[in-house]
């Protein structure tokens, strides 16, 4: 009677160990996926912010670079950067990216192929006519 | 004795796995930077007001105000021009503060200082 008892007991008592385990190794998988889910989520937020950084970069240039928007002086041969001239307005067909440039709510530049999606937009301030506007470039995907 | 060791056993690979887990974490967290970029586009948007307020010489509180709205839309901020100042939206809000400020001689020969805030 003894005997039956504590090999009931023992029986009872690897059950629940083995349960235990089974619930830990569970959790464990659980909040493995979950770390690499964030991991995934986190790599897709870093490609992101560097096509970010680079679309603004070249709204940057865009209107810092005197071959694209930006004023060219003949005569104090000098390149203002953030005042807008339209004189190479066309040389931004060149920049395969840029879909679309509007000045103060005009559209100065748009690219022919229209059936692509505007992923994202940098506003920046320029004297355009000697007065302050807003340029907006668009990046199509 | 035996039922013990069991135990043990559980607890001891229990243990194993969540230093497995940690370990996975902290070498896979990578921190998000989305506020960063939100800083540096305000930080390059406030830029743009100080050299184009340079550019066409500003003076005036409301053309200031004015460029200002159109940059920034509602957001909070303010502006300064010499020693006045202006507040723009409710400031009271709002907990970090980005700013920047130019100095300048105008055509007049008069020192002109222009600083520009703004609440994210």
């Amino acid at each position: 009677m003894g005997l039956q008892i504590m090999g009931l007991k023992k029986g009872q008592i690897m059950l629940a160990d083995l349960l235990m385990l089974m619930i830990i190794v569970l959790l464990v998988i659980n909040i493995e996926f979950e770390i690499i889910d964030k991991y995934k989520r986190s790599m897709t937020n870093s490609e992101w912010s560097l096509k970010y950084l680079e679309q603004n970069l070249i709204a940057e240039q865009i209107i810092s670079d005197c071959n694209y928007l930006s004023e060219y002086d003949s005569t104090t041969k000098l390149c203002y950067k953030n005042k807008i001239s339209l004189t190479n307005k066309n040389n931004l067909k060149s920049i395969d990216v840029v879909c679309k440039v509007n000045i103060a709510n005009n559209i100065i530049y748009s690219k022919d192929n229209t059936d692509k999606k505007i992923i994202n937009t940098f506003k920046r301030g320029v004297i355009y006519n000697n007065k302050f506007s807003i340029i907006e470039v668009s990046f199509c995907e | 004795m035996n039922d013990a060791k069991g135990f043990l056993f559980t607890i001891d690979g229990l243990l194993a796995l969540l230093f497995i887990v940690l370990a996975t974490s902290t070498i896979l967290d990578t921190s998000t930077n989305e506020k960063n970029l939100q800083e540096f586009e305000i930080s390059e948007n406030i830029n743009d007001l100080l050299m184009t307020s340079q550019i066409i010489e500003i003076d005036s509180m409301s053309e200031l105000t004015n460029n200002y709205n159109q940059m920034f839309g509602n957001s909070a901020g303010y502006v300064k021009i010499n020693e006045n100042m202006q507040t723009i939206g409710n400031t009271s809000k709002s907990e970090n503060l980005i700013s920047n400020s130019i100095r300048y001689i105008n055509k007049l020969g008069q020192e002109i200082y222009i600083e520009i805030g703004v609440y994210y």
